[in-house]
């Protein structure tokens, strides 16, 4: 029986990479003689024993296991450099590294920004080993982009103990982009050996550490790097990017403003973004935008008068290492065209100044264009969703195929089958009968499972071997049906191709990587056929997703109503949320509108996101009839119908129908609850959404912003209709659903109208069928009266 | 309550013991709708498309399966509180209710339940599909069939019988013994009606010297021709060529007409001018296989009750009576238009009416028994009598359907669809007394969604349908016999029915018919054998379905009870099946009618004894004589029996005799004793109109029980035949060996 290291313990990111294995193999190579002379006694035992490796090169550092010693601390940093320490977890990880096989192999991947190089780097190993495996043949080798750096003795005596290990890397293999593979190399007899032996593993923690000594380079003041070095997508950190308004911003400045960070936080996609906005006061040092509209200077920038929208890049005046992106007009109107010809055509500039002459505004947006979102007004090709080279694979267990897509979240999945998945793949037949398989998930649930056939199961035959493409693939297609609560919002497709090995028999067992899986670009996905239609407030399709506001992905029918005298942390919450949304869309919030209180009817017709602190939003107390929780100072006060209450989704079991109403309304006040999220209708016009985000303190917006973008930490999710956030702990404590956004048929409407309401359910039916009766009762009797005349 | 010269009451559903109290109710509702409101066109528009829009969702509404369950609950305790009321407006309430719910469920079966990937489940889940569809087309356009039975009443004829129309009464016969048809010929020839305007002919396909004498004899027309072509419609063609009446009465010859026949129904051929054709119901005096293997004569409604009693008068409604070839009245002018008597097809009477029908001629039905006639006397005798209709109607539904062409109204077009259709059900009948075992057996899943869910949808759909016919047919027809009628015969008319539908012209199938007289109680394996192999087979799904239950996968438990259920129900089906197999004696050629009629009896020494009878037959007399007085067998009497005023005087013997009950033989009469004692038995006016309609009023649950009782005794007499015959197999092969060895 063969273990073919399959199971639910391999973890996903796992990848093998022909690279990888064929330095692999020239390392085995060269160091074949070394092993022979030092061991002449073993040669003969060995006979055709094909994978041996030398620990003669290892270094003299002995193993130490855990607890005997901390983690070495990082060397004295050189003037100007700083140290950067992230591990195997951060570089993307999720689960340790499980190396199996005589020869297992794993990697991740890590990047350095363009603006700083790397002079030391020391990967710090947290591990495990067999203690099976021989020491003198085997061993653990440390590659960086495919060239050994170290290898690992494996003693007997400290087999089987959680262990660390440092390796120096040399900073000379170390580019801009790099991975760290790690590879075993095992052996646990000197006879003829199981290549995929049980007892073959080594386990690498993914807490494991590499730390990087980085000295910064400096940069020329080029607007064609853009967005670099503001953004640099090598860096996987959060963006944090301040905004400095060089004097009190009006709205339309905060416009230009939001549009930056939307379009940063669309670049910035999964690491998060943030803005920390100031007025008049430059950061210390590092990167950030200033924000220049008419005749207003920060002082240390050197901004002469513009005679038009003009973006440009210079030094910071305190950080030789940082650069300040300036948008300037001469006045806010021209700063907000600036702006938008930068988000929109950053790629067109370049220079340290660029005056914009010319900025046609592109075609307005529809709903759900947005370039993250998948169209849902046609079937989608998975080659749109992702590049095609990344959709190969090769090897027995090879590195799962992820198609990743973000999916309105408003479809109006009730009822309906699955979302339609046609999927075309191709595979390497294996000749003889085998459990090979393709594994489908979505967002880590099994979907199902495609048996990969062999040439024999299908029954072999010439017209089977005619389908078989010039690169040994077989085409295949199927059609799935993805359940549609499987797909909200960020959506990721997984495919995994398994290929079962059969032992060859006694000394024959020589894995050749000839396998290959592929799915085809031309695979489609259809959500056309769905209706857009959600029971509102829903705060969790906000975080997630930013809707109702990204359903135009320029935020065209968004305003944003801030605070009469607004401060910092309104401003810096304000860009953050853009920038959250950004990351939804994909597209800079080129429309969004910002007013303040007093000007809410002019922007009566859009959606509203409504930001205050302290008591300084006077649309809070205005409309507090109207939201299901207000903050009046301190206390709290809201209509009660507890989270818990959703328990009647017994009731209906759809989510998006827990049409709960308040049964109390209480007033409470709590110590410690820096902000809330409070879902409701606009009571300015039907239909549209307002989400009001309200913190007692004004640092309270902080910890909202935090809970927005959420990641470690944040056990829960933002939901319902009213969430409280304090500080790292968020509830969501209402959910009252009771308006709808975006349109259903008409059939479809009553139909999930009845299906929610039993007694009108009853009521139409007993009604239909006393119309019915009469009619068709009156008719009858008509009809019998005149057949008994006879005439 | 209707009321009828010869039928005092004719069957009233009546459920609610104070009937004055509903009559008041019903009375008042009938005022109600009297009123011009409800004539208003907006109102009926307003009535019509509300209920268009809500009955759609009510039907497509999808819910879950509490929630579903919750609704039928609430639809079926309206269904059961709503049967409490009598009328016409209840009927239609629970046609409406049991529309909806089929309809419900048939959406949901078909968006719902039929997502097959296997393709084993496929074609058996399609399969089912496609018979749950049949079924429910049949329930529909019966609702449409039998929501309204017209009850129509007799005009009475002008005074002045000089006014009245010349009739040809028409005879016609084959192979049938001549004291069948002479008591046939007695009674038509006593019709009354005036003597110069009523023609009898003996229509004799078998040119039978003895026939021709009798019919000389007694003053009957007799007609024949030199070919049989086209059977009993070529014999009434080549007559109406000979005749000249205004109107043609026909008769089969052994349906015996009451007097009072030609006054009751001629009042509407002189009402309705377009009238063309007027039938009245079949009556049998005899029991049928069904009444007579399972013991159930009078008790139960037959086969037949259901038709004339019920979907005749229903097809009334839409003018679209269908003409069953005896006992009906049909205008010669219409009729000769038309062709003559329809020979295309095997079921000429039907397809007759249906080119009346499209000729733009009204037809009209009478529901009185004013004849009555021998049912068929042995199982294989009745499933050939049922092949020849079924094939028939399929051969009308290929050469002239109804659905197409031109001349019918919409109501017309579906009632005679739905004639043609029902013959259709041996598929779908066979479709589902084996439907369970695909999951049982096989472990198919021809049913996409989960036990209760499907629960929740089907007994709403099974429950009310149920309930909606078991109210309308009551007393035509009882629960569960539909079920019972079907399965014997669906196997059998299967294969006509298609063979008919590929090619009309084919020709028949043929059962050998074991007509006439069982001197012997047996079982007749070769008919029952359909009906064996799906009771064996239900008794090995229920096998394999415990096995599953106690072994198997917890989760599919639900599933498989539900199928169990339904094998098991199919087993009693199957079993009362098999009961009708088990043909028990009948000795008697000339049936008895139970009657109970002044008489009195003349011994030869001039003592006269007052007594009544008890039954009659063609040859015999039974007699209850009064407390005290016996009379010894093998005397000869004379015997008087009473028609009103009327008497007749009739020589007999004593039989049989014991304490007060007399057996009389009547076989010394002459033709005119003969004539006078067939007027006076068979031939008196209130003789069928009594006991029609009168079998108890359904109760499902009853009729249910009733089955089930029938479905123990199949299974007792199968075993029991089962061992009868091994034991004789047994012992013949003994008795083989023994004399093998002897030699």
């Amino acid at each position: 029986m063969i273990s073919t290291s399959q199971g639910p313990c391999t973890h996903p990111f796992r990848r093998r990479y022909l690279p990888a294995l064929v330095s692999g193999a020239l390392v085995f190579g060269a160091s074949m003689h070394v092993w022979a002379a030092s061991a002449p006694e073993a040669a003969s035992a060995a006979g055709a024993s094909p994978a041996a490796a030398s620990p003669a090169a290892a270094p003299a550092l002995v193993p130490q296991p855990v607890g005997a010693q901390a983690f070495p601390a990082p060397p004295e940093p050189p003037a100007g450099s700083r140290n950067v320490r992230l591990s195997l977890k951060q570089l993307g990880a999720n689960y340790p590294l499980n190396l199996r096989g005589v020869d297992g192999s794993n990697s991740v991947p890590f990047n350095v920004r363009t603006d700083e190089i790397v002079t030391a780097a020391k990967l710090t190993l947290s591990y495990a080993y067999s203690p099976a495996l021989l020491p003198d043949l085997s061993h653990i080798n440390i590659l960086i982009n495919g060239e050994v750096a170290n290898s690992i003795p494996v003693p007997k005596e400290t087999a089987g103990i959680a262990l660390q290990h440092s390796v120096d890397l040399p900073p000379r293999l170390i580019t801009e982009f790099n991975r760290i593979n790690v590879q075993l190399i095992g052996h646990y007899t000197m006879q003829c050996e199981d290549p995929l032996h049980s007892s073959l593993w080594a386990n690498i923690s993914n807490n494991s550490v590499l730390d990087l000594t980085v000295t910064p380079i400096a940069l020329a003041n080029d607007l064609a790097l853009l967005p670099t070095p503001f953004f640099d997508r090598r860096d996987i950190k959060s963006l944090n990017l301040p905004v400095v308004f060089a004097s009190q911003p009006d709205n339309a400045t905060l416009e230009a403003a939001g549009t930056l960070s939307s379009w940063f936080g669309a670049l910035a996609k999964y690491r998060g973004a943030r803005f920390p906005a100031s007025v008049a006061t430059l950061p210390q040092s590092g990167n950030a935008i200033v924000m220049i509209a008419g005749q207003s200077t920060i002082p240390g920038v050197d901004a002469p008068a513009v005679s038009g929208p003009t973006v440009s890049v210079v030094a910071h005046p305190n950080d030789p290492n940082g650069k300040l992106l300036l948008v300037r007009g001469r006045d806010s109107r021209e700063l907000k065209l600036a702006a938008a010809a930068l988000a929109t055509g950053s790629q067109t500039l370049s220079g340290p100044s660029a005056a914009i002459t010319q900025y046609a505004s592109t075609d307005p947006r529809k709903p759900y264009d947005a370039p993250y979102w998948l169209p849902s007004n046609r079937p989608v090709q998975f080659g749109e969703l992702m590049d095609a080279k990344d959709m190969n694979v090769s090897g027995y267990s090879p590195d799962i195929i992820r198609v990743r897509t973000r999916i309105a979240p408003d479809l109006f999945t009730w009822r309906e089958k699955g979302i339609p998945v046609d999927l075309k793949y191709r595979y390497t037949p294996q000749p003889d009968t085998m459990n090979s398989s393709l594994l489908v998930s979505v967002n880590d649930q099994f979907l199902k499972s495609l048996p990969l056939l062999s040439l024999k199961n299908m029954g072999g035959g010439d017209n089977l071997s005619a389908a078989v493409r010039p690169d040994e693939t077989l085409p295949m297609q199927t059609k799935l049906a993805v359940p549609p609560q499987m797909l909200a919002g960020e959506t990721q497709f997984q495919f995994r191709y398994m290929y079962d090995y059969i032992k060859q028999g006694e000394c024959r067992d020589i894995i050749i990587d000839n396998v290959r899986g592929a799915i085809e670009p031309e695979s489609t996905i259809d959500v056309s056929g769905y209706s857009h239609f959600i029971a509102m407030p829903d705060l969790n399709v906000f975080q997630n997703s930013g809707f109702p506001f990204t359903r135009l992905a320029d935020l065209s029918e968004t305003a944003v109503v801030l605070p009469d005298s607004a401060g910092a942390a309104d401003y810096t919450a304000y860009l953050g949320m853009l920038g959250r949304m950004g990351e939804s869309t994909g597209y800079p919030a080129t429309g969004v509108a910002v007013v303040q209180a007093q000007q809410v009817d002019t922007v009566s017709t859009r959606d509203l996101l409504v930001i205050g602190s302290g008591g300084n939003q006077p649309l809070a107390k205005q409309w507090a009839d109207r939201m299901p929780a207000a903050i009046d100072g301190n206390a709290k006060r809201f209509g009660l119908s507890d989270f818990a209450y959703r328990a009647a989704s017994w009731f209906s079991p759809d989510p998006r129908a827990t049409d709960t109403t308040a049964r109390n309304r209480l007033s409470f006040t709590t110590e410690g609850a820096s902000a809330m999220f409070t879902g409701f209708e606009s009571p300015l016009s039907s239909g549209r959404s307002v989400v009001m985000v309200s913190a007692s303190q004004p640092q309270g917006l902080g910890d909202a912003l935090d809970a927005l973008i959420g990641g470690e930490g944040y056990e829960r999710t933002i939901a319902g209709s009213l969430a409280v956030v304090r500080g790292k702990d968020v509830q969501s404590v209402l959910s009252d659903q009771k308006y709808y956004v975006g349109s259903l048929g008409m059939v479809k409407r009553v139909q999930w109208f009845m299906s929610q309401h039993l007694t009108a359910f009853v009521l139409a039916s007993a009604v239909g069928a006393v119309l019915a009766v009469l009619a068709l009762y009156l008719a009858l009797r008509r009809r019998a009266a005149r057949r008994l005349v006879g005439e | 309550m209707s009321t009828r010269p010869d039928a005092p009451t004719r069957g009233a559903r009546r459920v609610v013991p104070v009937h004055e109290v509903n009559a008041q109710i019903k009375g008042r509702v009938l005022n109600v709708f009297d009123q011009a409101f409800w004539f208003n066109p907006l109102v009926r528009a307003v009535l019509i498309i509300g209920a268009a829009i809500l009955f759609g969702i009510a039907v497509t509404t999808p819910l879950e399966v509490w929630q579903q369950a919750l609704f039928s609950i609430i639809m079926f305790v309206a269904a059961l509180v709503i049967r409490r009321v009598a009328g016409q407006f209840a009927v239609v309430s629970l046609i409406v209710l049991s529309v909806t719910a089929s309809i419900r469920y048939m959406y949901w079966r078909l968006t719902s339940t039929v997502g097959f990937v296997d393709p084993l489940d496929m074609v058996l889940g399609w399969g089912l599909v496609a018979a749950e569809l049949y079924a429910l087309t049949v329930l529909l356009l019966g609702y449409l069939q039998t929501a309204w039975p017209l009850k129509r009443k007799p005009i009475p004829m002008p005074a002045d019988n000089s006014t009245w129309p010349t009739i040809d009464i028409m005879i016609p016969t084959y192979n049938e013994p001549l004291n069948i048809v002479k008591l046939t010929v007695f009674s038509a020839l006593a019709l009354d009606w005036p003597a110069d305007k009523l023609n009898v002919y003996v229509l004799d396909d078998g040119r039978r010297p003895e026939f021709k004498a009798f019919c000389q004899d007694v003053g009957a027309g007799y007609i024949t021709r030199d070919n049989n072509l086209h059977a009993k419609a070529g014999n009434l063609n080549w007559a109406l060529a000979r005749t000249s009446g205004e109107f043609v009465a026909i008769f089969d010859c052994d349906h015996v007409p009451t007097r009072s026949f030609l006054q009751l129904c001629m009042g509407w051929f002189l009402r309705d001018k377009k009238l063309a054709m007027l039938q009245t119901p079949h009556f049998f005096f005899s029991p049928d296989p069904f009444e007579k293997n399972l013991g159930t004569f009078r008790s139960v409604p037959n086969e037949g009750e259901l038709f004339y009693g019920l979907v005749q008068d229903g097809n009334d409604l839409w003018n679209a009576t269908f003409f069953c070839g005896s006992c009906a009245i049909m205008r010669r002018g219409p009729l000769l238009e038309v062709g003559g008597v329809a020979i295309e097809t095997v079921t000429e009477d039907a397809h007759t009416a249906l080119k009346l029908s499209r000729a733009g001629y009204n037809t009209a039905y009478l529901g009185i028994p004013q004849a009555a006639g021998l049912a068929t006397e042995s199982l294989s005798a009745h499933i050939v009598q049922r092949i020849r209709w079924a094939r028939g109607m399929a051969q009308i539904f290929r050469v002239d359907n109804p659905i197409m062409g031109k001349g019918l109204a919409l109501g017309q077009r579906l009632c005679y669809a739905n004639a043609m259709l029902h013959f259709f059900y041996g598929l779908p009948r066979l479709v589902f007394l084996t439907a369970p075992l695909a999951y049982l057996i096989f472990g198919a899943q021809i049913f996409q969604a989960p036990a209760l869910m499907i629960v929740a949808y089907a007994l709403p759909h099974i429950f009310h349908s149920s309930l909606a016919n078991s109210t309308i047919q009551g007393r035509f027809r009882h629960s569960f016999w539909n079920e019972v009628y079907e399965t014997v015969l669906a196997w059998y008319i299967m294969r006509p029915v298609t063979l008919a539908l590929i090619n009309p012209k084919a020709g028949a199938f043929n059962v050998t018919a074991k007509g006439g007289v069982i001197d012997q109680a047996f079982f007749d394996w070769t008919m029952a054998r359909p009906y064996l192999v799906i009771l064996l087979l239900n008794f090995v799904g229920i096998c394999f379905g415990i096995v599953e239950f106690v072994g198997g996968d917890v989760d599919a438990r639900t599933t498989i009870v539900v199928n169990l259920v339904w094998a098991l129900y199919n087993i009693t089906i199957a079993c009362a099946s098999v009961a009708v197999a088990a043909e028990s004696r009948q000795l008697r050629t000339t049936p008895r009618v139970s009657a109970s009629l002044p008489a009195t009896i003349m011994l030869n020494n001039g003592k006269t004894i007052v007594c009544r009878t008890t039954d009659f037959s063609q040859q015999g007399l039974g007699i209850t004589l009064p407390q005290g007085v016996t009379v010894p067998t093998d005397q000869d009497l004379h015997v008087c029996v009473f028609r009103g005023e009327e008497e007749g005087v009739f020589p007999a013997t004593v039989v049989y005799s014991k304490g007060q009950t007399l057996g009389l033989r009547l076989d010394k009469l002459d033709l005119q004793q003969q004539s006078k004692f067939a007027q006076i038995t068979f031939g008196r006016a209130d003789t069928w109109a009594e006991n029609w309609g009168h079998a108890s009023v359904d109760t499902p649950l009853g009729a249910l029980r009733e089955v089930s009782l029938i479905g123990m005794r199949g299974m007792k007499l199968l075993s029991r035949s089962l061992y009868g015959a091994s034991r004789t197999k047994i012992s013949t092969s003994l008795a083989n060996r023994s004399s093998v060895s002897k030699r």
